[in-house]
């Protein structure tokens, strides 16, 4: 068979028009898609808001911790229910450490994602 | 539609601006569902499946890099679609695609005539599996090199080359079984 021949059979086939209003559809439907793209960078950068104030709240609680136990000299601190808590809860810091650091993770994660957009 | 102008609009595209899309629908929407249309022979699955990959296209335009031309990547991403839509609606298809054997009862006007010689010929491309009807329809309506249409298939040249000889065949003998010729 030839070319010209396959060409005019190939046109010859059942013949079908798009319709008219295709084009709209479609950016209907990407509308869609990019408003829903957007509330979810919102959200995300609400996320990362409130990440980024518990991680600077808990890191510093940590620090402050730290240096109470391991800089500031026994005794200065007047208060004796200050002294035995810190004494008796020595894992205060460590978990609030450990916190920090779970949210420092969360915080990377989302600015990622919110970079890749 | 120039590729510079394409490379334009995508450009805006990643910067925000969304909206310029619909110039590359409005320019490449006919290829794309006649494609589709030869792979899948209903107007109605056709349409949806174009909708769907200028949907995937939009998404996954940030990863175009511009190495082909964008109507090749974007028949590319028709191309998948459709072979994707056939696999899950395998079953359905087949029985949809027995077109009926008498086409008009009342054969009055040239219309009626048109419009079974139209039946004849589908009849007989549906005998050929969907790739091969892409593949001819990619080399001879669209006219592309066999590069081109590998690139697209994602097979090898030889084997695009093999295909359509044997597509040719096939749709030689077809032609012979429901007498399209006598039609013409």
């Amino acid at each position: 068979m030839e070319e010209k021949e396959i060409k005019k059979y190939l046109n010859s086939g059942n013949k079908a028009n798009i319709s008219s209003n295709f084009s709209f559809k479609v950016m209907k439907e990407i509308e869609h898609i990019q408003s829903e793209k957007e509330r979810q960078a919102n959200l995300n950068k609400k996320a990362l808001r409130l990440f980024n104030r518990a991680l600077i709240y808990t890191a510093s609680l940590s620090l402050i911790l730290f240096l109470f136990i391991f800089l500031v000299p026994d005794g200065i601190i007047q208060s004796t229910w200050f002294n035995n808590l810190l004494e008796k809860t020595l894992y205060l810091p460590l978990a609030t450490c450990l916190i920090s650091l779970v949210l420092l993770d969360r915080y990377i994660q989302i600015r990622k994602r919110l970079k890749k957009g | 539609m120039q590729e510079a102008r394409i490379a334009h609009i995508i450009n805006e595209v990643k910067a925000g601006n969304f909206r310029n899309f619909e110039e590359i629908i409005d320019a490449h929407k006919s290829m794309i569902f006649h494609l589709c249309f030869k792979m899948v022979s209903t107007a109605e699955d056709a349409e949806e499946i174009a909708q769907e990959t200028f949907i995937k296209a939009f998404k996954s335009l940030p990863n175009f890099k511009g190495k082909s031309k964008f109507s090749t990547w974007l028949y590319q991403i028709c191309y998948f679609t459709c072979i994707s839509y056939l696999r899950k609606n395998k079953n359905q298809l087949s029985v949809e695609r027995n077109v009926p054997e008498g086409v008009a009862e009342e054969p009055k006007e040239s219309e009626v005539e048109k419009k079974e010689r139209e039946q004849l010929i589908q009849q007989a491309l549906n005998l050929l599996n969907p790739v091969d009807r892409a593949i001819l329809s990619l080399y001879y309506l669209d006219e592309m090199d066999l590069n081109e249409v590998a690139n697209i298939t994602k097979l090898s040249k030889s084997n695009v080359k093999v295909r359509l000889h044997r597509a040719r065949t096939k749709l030689k003998a077809a032609f012979e079984q429901f007498n399209v010729y006598e039609a013409f």
